[in-house]
């Protein structure tokens, strides 16, 4: 039955449900994936029991009862990512490899000639998986990169040309990784700087253009308040000199009533303090936009691999004197 | 989850970049040292995990298949508008759908997906104080969301999602010069939603302020009429959004106000484009998956026999002439009246009820309570009760109609709820009783038994609240609260969206007592003139109506209070009087009406 649902052509969430789930019984029936006999951990994390009802389509989500929709982000598969977080967080893996004689005599002297290959004991290199999420506005973004180090410095090695197998503890001594995690770890941040750049492109953009609306309302609301205080002044001017030449005692008193009640707006505008209060107000709204247009980064080390591999001493002779050199075949390198 | 325990902040100005620091990361290298190695498939596998999970760009609502169980109705315009409100607008938007369109819903929508995004962690709603419950309820049940209610002002630095009631927090301290929960604005909101946002029309209350002072990243406001007055209300919501948006008021007033009228927009096509940038707004006749069914009223008229007569008259002119305390001095009777009338009106029970409380209370002069005596001796002397006569009649011919047809009957009084079990039950009916006090768990199994085996629920309005009843379409009021939004409660809970049926509404009412008025009144004028859930509210909201007055009581109940004690029981006078409250929020209706139809004219003009 697996096979008939793999060869329809499935798209990569269902390769991935049956490749979690390929210990469980699986049944396919009129486009419902039902899963049973799953790991009790599993159950426990999700907290719900199997068997599991998963269904690829909305329409066919709507027709069948307690079934879980399977699609790009859905809460099943982010359950599953959420299970797997605190596994798979190391691993030891042993590199076969044995020296090409051919290419080894290219190291040594015309005439040169190796004697004894001998496996010598054992070096590593370390491989960290990093998981970079970016997060800004309604948008998350997230990418995977993986960095070699050896000896305080990343590599530029392909893994996947080498032949390895799952690797014996016993055969290493303990391993501390700190260093080497430091150097990754800068290395992960200039890999963030590239990434980034499009979306602080975007964000800047974005805020730019908030920052001007919020700064732009400001200095004309401080100019509007600015007006409003000149005219007032005008205002107690022109009534006071129409006071200075008045002679009916009625028009003296409302001039001198319309003065008090200018005096007291100005006053008013005045103590308030409006451009403290109106440029506190900005700068509330320019952090409010700032932090709205943040970029928020999470780099989280989800795998430390440690990569190890047999050294080996080779013995030579040439010009009839034998000496012997210690050979790295993954780096074809003479010590 | 991994835990993030250091923050490095570094400023590109003007961009901010947040980068967190898992210390998860020294836990793997301590592995490492412990030689604590796994299987590397797991690696391959958690890649791939990673990829499945990875959620791209926002085209669909990946929480929605968490929540479709719990939702009754599949409304797509729902799903649109939160996909809208986070795709296309940022999440910082005015939700102005119209009453009865589900905001709540789609505002639950908004931010359970946030929730399952992990864009938020810091969650404020606020509602006005009669919906902080069901709020909590309707995230709880419907979208798995825990709201914790902030009520002290130490609670806010504890609590991720919180719901508060924007007229508690809302409170200014003029000593201190500082709002009493200003510890909210220290924190730093993910999103904040809030309800009935129309409260925040004027830019100088407290309420506008504090929303104003809060810190938020996104932000919702919840309204079916953004202005009702003039459009500067409008300008003050939107202030609240993006400050600018419209200019300053100045501005404003002259790109798009007629000089001397506020209400005219001078230039709406440009508005409406500036106002779509921040707004979302669908009206009922565009929308599909929802029928409007109409409430039926029907008063049924109950003629007191004289001994029944004779026993009320007394009790009114108890209260009117004879209401002395100990020292012979006429009670000062607005307050107490508030809770007594509505119990004699309720059941002869509740009447006696309440005359023995007098009777046994010393603090009551003994003439009064020598009349009172007198009044629980002729009630209990009554050999026939007129109005349950007419109940068990009416509950008849509803069941020889439709029969076995679900029947609500609602009263306030519990001792009137007992009364009316008893006897329906003696008359074979089959009933389930629903008052304050049950249990969750009991109240969801009186739910499944009036659904699955019993005709009738008899049930005060605190048993209820917040519950739906939509299986059912009989509301029969025995007593009536005489408050219009009690009564609004009493139909909502029949009255909403997956009601098959036109919902009838019966009432009893007795002839010759000032029941007859005001059930008149409430029901004919108010709850069944063909307005949408929701809207009855906002109309008593527009008249200062909604609020509490002097008393406790709704400020509408205090109207019909008064009315009944400027006419001394003269039922002409009141009714003269009921007349001009009527006159009063018919007035207030059709302002509503023409706001809606102004409102609608703005937004909704093609």
């Amino acid at each position: 039955m697996e096979k008939n649902i793999a060869n329809n052509g499935l798209d990569k969430s269902k390769e991935f449900i049956l490749e979690f789930f390929k210990d469980a019984a699986i049944s396919h029936k009129n486009g419902v994936l039902t899963i049973d006999g799953v790991q009790k951990s599993f159950e426990d994390f999700i907290g719900k029991k199997a068997p599991y009802k998963l269904v690829f389509d909305i329409k066919t989500h709507s027709k069948v009862k307690d079934s879980e929709l399977i699609m790009q982000g859905s809460y099943f598969l982010l359950s599953i990512r959420d299970y797997l977080m605190d596994r798979g967080q190391t691993s030891l893996l042993k590199i076969n490899i044995r020296p090409d004689l051919t290419d080894l005599s290219k190291n040594f002297p015309k005439g040169s000639k190796i004697i004894e290959v001998k496996q010598d004991g054992f070096d590593f290199f370390s491989e960290f998986y990093f998981l970079s999420v970016y997060q800004y506005l309604n948008e998350k973004k997230q990418s995977i990169n993986n960095i070699l180090v050896k000896n305080k410095e990343v590599l530029d090695l392909d893994t996947a040309k080498l032949k390895f197998q799952t690797g014996n503890k016993e055969e290493i001594p303990v391993i501390d990784l700190n260093d080497s995690y430091k150097v990754a770890k800068d290395c992960i941040k200039n890999n963030v700087v590239k990434e980034i750049k499009p979306m602080k492109l975007l964000l800047k953009e974005k805020l730019e253009k908030e920052l001007k609306r919020v700064k732009e309302h400001y200095i004309k609301q401080i100019k509007e308040k600015d007006e409003e205080v000149e005219t007032c002044e005008r205002k107690i001017k022109l009534l006071q000199s129409k006071l200075r030449h008045t002679y009916y005692e009625r028009d003296m008193d409302i001039l001198e009533m319309q003065i008090r009640e200018s005096k007291e707006r100005l006053e008013k505008l005045k103590k308030k303090g409006y451009k403290e209060r109106l440029k506190k107000e900005e700068l509330f709204h320019v952090t409010d936009e700032t932090e709205k247009h943040s970029l928020s980064i999470k780099n989280n080390l989800i795998n430390a691999t440690v990569f190890y591999y047999p050294l080996y001493k080779i013995l030579i002779s040439s010009k009839g004197k034998k000496r012997s050199v210690k050979y790295d075949a993954v780096f074809s390198r003479v010590a | 989850m991994k835990t993030v325990n250091s923050v490095k902040i570094s400023i590109d100005k003007p961009l901010k970049i947040v980068e967190y620091l898992s210390k998860d990361d020294l836990v793997i290298l301590e592995k490492i040292k412990n030689r604590h190695f796994e299987d590397r498939k797991i690696l391959d596998l958690k890649l791939k995990s990673e990829e499945a999970a990875k959620q791209s760009e926002i085209k669909e609502l990946i929480s929605y298949p968490l929540i479709k169980k719990n939702l009754a109705f599949n409304l797509p315009h729902q799903q649109e508008g939160a996909l809208k409100i986070l795709r296309d607008l940022d999440g910082r938007v005015l939700l102005a759908d119209e009453v009865g369109l589900g905001k709540t819903i789609t505002a639950g929508m908004v931010l359970k997906e946030c929730i399952v995004r992990g864009f938020v962690r810091r969650v404020l709603i606020l509602t006005p104080p009669s919906l902080v419950n069901q709020w909590k309820e309707e995230m709880s049940t419907k979208f798995d969301i825990d709201l914790k209610e902030v009520s002290k002002e130490t609670e806010w630095e504890h609590t991720d999602i919180a719901i508060a009631s924007i007229d508690k927090v809302k409170n200014f301290n003029t000593s201190t010069n500082e709002f009493k929960h200003s510890k909210a604005h220290e924190i730093y909101w993910d999103i904040i939603i809030i309800d009935e946002a129309h409260k925040l029309k004027d830019k100088n209350t407290f309420r506008w302020k504090f929303v104003d002072r809060l810190q938020k990243k996104r932000l919702l406001l919840l309204t079916a009429t953004p202005f009702q007055n003039d459009m500067i209300e409008l300008y003050n919501l939107l202030a609240l959004l993006r400050r600018g948006h419209l200019g300053t008021i100045s501005e404003f007033r002259s790109n798009f106000l007629v000089e001397g009228d506020e209400r005219k927009p001078l230039n709406p096509a440009e508005l409406k484009r500036k106002l779509s940038e921040v707004m979302i707004r669908r009206r009922k006749d565009e929308v599909r998956g929802i029928r409007y069914m109409k409430r039926i009223p029907s008063i049924k008229s109950i003629t007191l026999n004289w001994m029944e007569k004779r026993a009320y008259d007394g009790v009114a002119d108890l209260l009117l002439l004879h209401y002395y305390d100990f020292n012979g001095d006429p009670i000062s009777t607005n307050l107490a009246m508030y809770s007594i009338l509505p119990k004699i009106t309720s059941s002869s029970k509740s009447s006696i009820e309440f005359l023995e409380n007098l009777m046994n209370n010393p603090k009551y002069h003994p003439t009064t309570q020598k009349l009172a005596k007198e009044l629980i001796w002729q009630f209990k002397n009554i050999t026939q009760d007129t109005k349950i006569d007419s109940l068990i009649e009416l509950v008849n011919e509803i069941n020889k109609k439709d029969k076995g047809t679900k029947i609500l009957i609602y009263t306030k009084h519990p001792i009137t709820l007992k009364y009316i079990s008893d006897i329906l039950g003696k008359q074979k009916f089959k009933i389930t009783e629903f008052k304050g006090g049950l249990t969750n768990d009991e109240k969801t199994r009186r739910i499944k038994e009036f659904k699955e085996e019993t005709q009738i629920l008899i049930s005060t309005e605190t048993g209820a609240e917040g519950l739906n009843f939509q299986f059912c379409s009989n509301l029969i009021n025995y007593d009536l609260p005489w408050n219009p939004m009690a009564v609004e409660q009493r139909i909502g809970r029949l009255d909403r969206i997956g009601q098959t049926k036109d919902i009838s509404v019966y009432n009893l009412a007795t002839k010759g007592t000032m029941e007859e008025h005001v059930v008149d009144l409430i029901i004919n004028k108010m709850c069944c003139i063909g307005l949408v859930m929701g809207e009855l509210p906002i109309i008593l909201f527009n008249m200062g109506l909604d609020s509490s007055g002097k008393s406790g009581s709704s400020k509408f109940e205090e109207k019909i209070m008064n009315a009944f004690l400027s006419s001394k029981n003269n039922l002409h006078r009141f009714e003269s009087e009921i007349n001009k409250v009527g006159s009063e929020i018919n007035k207030g209706i059709e302002e509503y009406k023409q706001t809606k139809k102004y409102t609608s004219q703005l937004l909704d003009a093609h």
